[in-house]
């Protein structure tokens, strides 16, 4: 079986306490009194979590297995278990022999040695011998392109060249197995794709890699299956565009934000206030109240207000952000020339989008009122209401910019 | 154990990499660079030879005071530094833990061996005051290996098991400062073991680096063999510790990079 399967998770759990259990002799001496009196502690298990919750999948020799899933769904868990680095609460784990993980690129570096010195020494970490790293060392160099700075402690770096040598080192230790989080998000674009490329040519020669990202696209490039995680469940295992998809669509659908007070918009009040958001929903075009947009579809916001008091001169203004915090669209009333005398009791306000063309995410949307000049506002949603855009196509970017091709024949 | 040994065999040159890592940081950027592994223990011989030779009178065993003050600051200097490095090593290295895999022992080894360095360089200065106040050199030498490979299992086992403590109780790195301050006086650094009353002086051996001190006096000033019975039983007692230390420690290493 072990040749087959480089890697091989067979019912893992990961248990995480949540705080620290004990970090003093002040907390550890009284549970060690209790516990040798027979009385129980408090209840262990009040503050654990599953990170992973019976997570199996085995990578054949050669393959290049994607991790994908919303912000703590376990990819790095399940990395840090395939790295050694921790240790499973249950199942079990085989792992090949010559892995290497870059998890965080330049982990091991000195601020004050100097880029030479943190070659020898970030090689050593990765498992290699000083002997090897001689061996390798200006192919390292090369790849860095920081032949200029080697003699420079590593504290004089610039964040970038820090990661380049990072990056180098850990591309040339040449292992059978890889394991990369979210590395290449950083860099310049030309250092990124020659990064990729490297990654590629590891590949090429047969190396099994598990590769953890966020980014979808480089996900769909170098891996041939695909695992979807979520809360430490597999959700999807198959092949990338699947899983991606899924990702994207079905997801999102699934997929509940806490800070999401009613299934369709926030409803929370706050009632010391002169005025306040009753619920903000997003609606679809006949006006049904939707989480979930198709790609180019028309869409609105309905924004109800109630007020204690008139508000003169009220305005408003609405913002559409990127889960990513990216903001992608601002509308305010005082812009569109619509104006009151003044707010008063309660009432509604549709923001209509006929042809938006945002591309597929998650987006939120908050609202401020404004009271004539006060800046700072009368009523403010207590938290964003989240849309999600969906599409069976894949894109990328953040907005659909109508365009036309065309091409000259050059000779 | 046979495999935690091999793995960290492989590991060989990671654990150099550590200790002249070690090194080039503590002296990098000073002005006296390697010599201030000489200041330590010079300090402390200086203040010892005016307040217990010059004010009271502390037997030496007939050697001029600096030279026997000296010659067993030098051990012990190196045993309260490396084992207050080997201490914190890993807790001071939690970025490494939860980042990369490798056999954690690296880090109290590695700062032990950091501070062999030092200990080595500080030796220098021995021979040179044996020169200085004409002691000659015997045959007897020859027992300093055993003696310093003494003193080195015992700090790697106190180091493996106080560094491992440290990750679950913070604690422990004020805990064995201290109890290294007080050990000074239970071990014959500024006094002669001869002054040991010989009722006591069967648990007072019991401090392996009372063993240490007395026997490099021994061997390097007064041209003897150690107690060789003394010597035995420690060195036996330190290898169990070191096993069981060791052992302790490879059973929770697992453990450290969820708990920091």
């Amino acid at each position: 079986m072990p040749d087959t399967w480089p890697i091989a998770l067979d019912h893992i759990w990961k248990q995480y306490q949540l705080g620290s259990k004990h970090d003093s002799l002040r907390d550890a001496i009284p549970n060690l009194l209790k516990r040798l009196s027979g009385r129980n502690g408090p209840a262990s298990d009040a503050g654990a979590f599953w990170a992973l919750n019976d997570v199996s999948f085995h990578v054949p020799k050669g393959q290049t297995l994607g991790l994908i899933g919303p912000n703590g769904a376990g990819k790095s868990t399940i990395l840090k278990l395939l790295s050694r680095i921790c240790k499973q609460t249950k199942g079990t784990i085989y792992v090949g022999s010559r892995l290497a993980a870059l998890i965080e690129v330049g982990a091991g570096f000195h601020p004050d040695l100097t880029g030479r010195e943190n070659i020898f020494m970030n090689g050593t970490i990765m498992g290699l011998s000083r002997k090897d790293i001689r061996r390798l060392f200006d192919a390292i160099v090369a790849f860095s392109e920081l032949e200029k700075f080697l003699d420079m402690p590593v504290k004089r770096y610039s964040s970038g060249m820090a990661v380049r040598l990072g990056f180098a080192v850990a591309a040339h230790v040449d292992p059978d197995i890889l394991l990369i989080d979210e590395v290449l998000a950083v860099g310049d674009l030309s250092f990124q794709q020659k990064c990729y490329q490297r990654i590629l040519d590891l590949k090429a020669k047969g190396t099994t890699m598990v590769f953890v990202s966020h980014n979808l696209d480089a996900v769909r490039r170098l891996c041939d299956r695909v695992v979807l995680l979520h809360e430490g469940r597999v959700v999807m295992d198959g092949d990338a565009d699947t899983a991606i998809a899924a990702y994207h669509k079905n997801t999102f659908r699934k997929f509940r934000y806490e800070t999401v007070q009613t299934p369709h918009g926030n409803e929370a009040r706050d009632t010391s206030k002169d005025a306040e958001f009753v619920q903000v929903q997003v609606l679809d075009a006949e006006g049904r109240p939707q989480e979930t947009i198709e790609a180019g579809q028309p869409f609105q916001v309905s924004l109800t207000l109630r007020t204690k008091r008139p508000i003169r001169q009220p305005s408003l203004t609405v913002a559409i952000e990127r889960i990513d915090g990216q903001i992608c669209h601002e509308a305010s009333t005082e812009e569109a020339a619509l104006r009151w005398d003044q707010w008063a009791g309660e009432g509604r306000i549709i923001l209509e989008y006929p042809a938006p063309n945002l591309r597929p995410n998650t987006y939120m949307i908050s609202a401020v009122m404004y009271e004539s000049r006060n800046p700072a506002g009368v009523a403010r949603m207590l938290g964003p209401v989240y849309f999600h855009i969906t599409s069976d196509r894949i894109s990328r970017g953040m907005v659909d910019l109508s365009h036309t091709w065309s091409v000259e024949q050059l000779a | 154990m046979l495999t935690h040994l091999k793995e960290l065999y492989r590991y060989r040159d990671l654990l150099f990499t550590l200790a002249a890592r070690d090194i080039k940081v503590r002296y990098r950027q000073t002005f006296l660079g390697v010599a201030w592994a000489l200041m330590q223990p010079l300090a402390y011989m200086l203040i010892f030879t005016v307040v217990f030779s010059g004010f009271g009178r502390v037997s030496s065993d007939g050697m001029p005071y600096p030279l026997f003050s000296y010659t067993g600051l030098v051990p012990w200097t190196f045993f309260a530094t490396a084992l207050g490095l080997a201490v914190n090593s890993i807790a001071a290295n939690m970025s490494l833990v939860k980042k990369i895999y490798f056999p954690r022992e690296v880090f109290p080894m590695g700062a032990i061996l950091g501070c062999f360095m030092d200990f080595l360089i500080a030796s220098v200065l021995v021979a040179a005051l044996m020169v200085i106040y004409h002691v000659p050199v015997s045959v007897h030498v020859l027992w300093l290996p055993w003696l310093i490979g003494l003193e080195l299992a015992f700090l790697l086992g106190m180091g493996l098991l106080a560094g491992a403590l440290n990750v679950f109780f913070r604690d422990i790195k004020y805990i064995v400062p201290l109890c290294v301050q007080l050990g000074l006086f239970v071990t014959p650094v500024i006094y002669s073991t001869s002054e040991v009353p010989s009722s006591l002086r069967g648990w007072y051996m019991l401090n392996p680096m009372a063993v240490v001190i007395d026997g490099v006096r021994r061997v390097v000033l007064h041209g003897e063999s150690p107690e060789l019975a003394t010597l035995m039983l420690s060195t036996a007692v330190v290898s169990l510790f070191v096993v069981l230390a060791y052992g302790y420690f490879k059973r929770v290493e697992v453990k450290f990079a969820d708990l920091i």
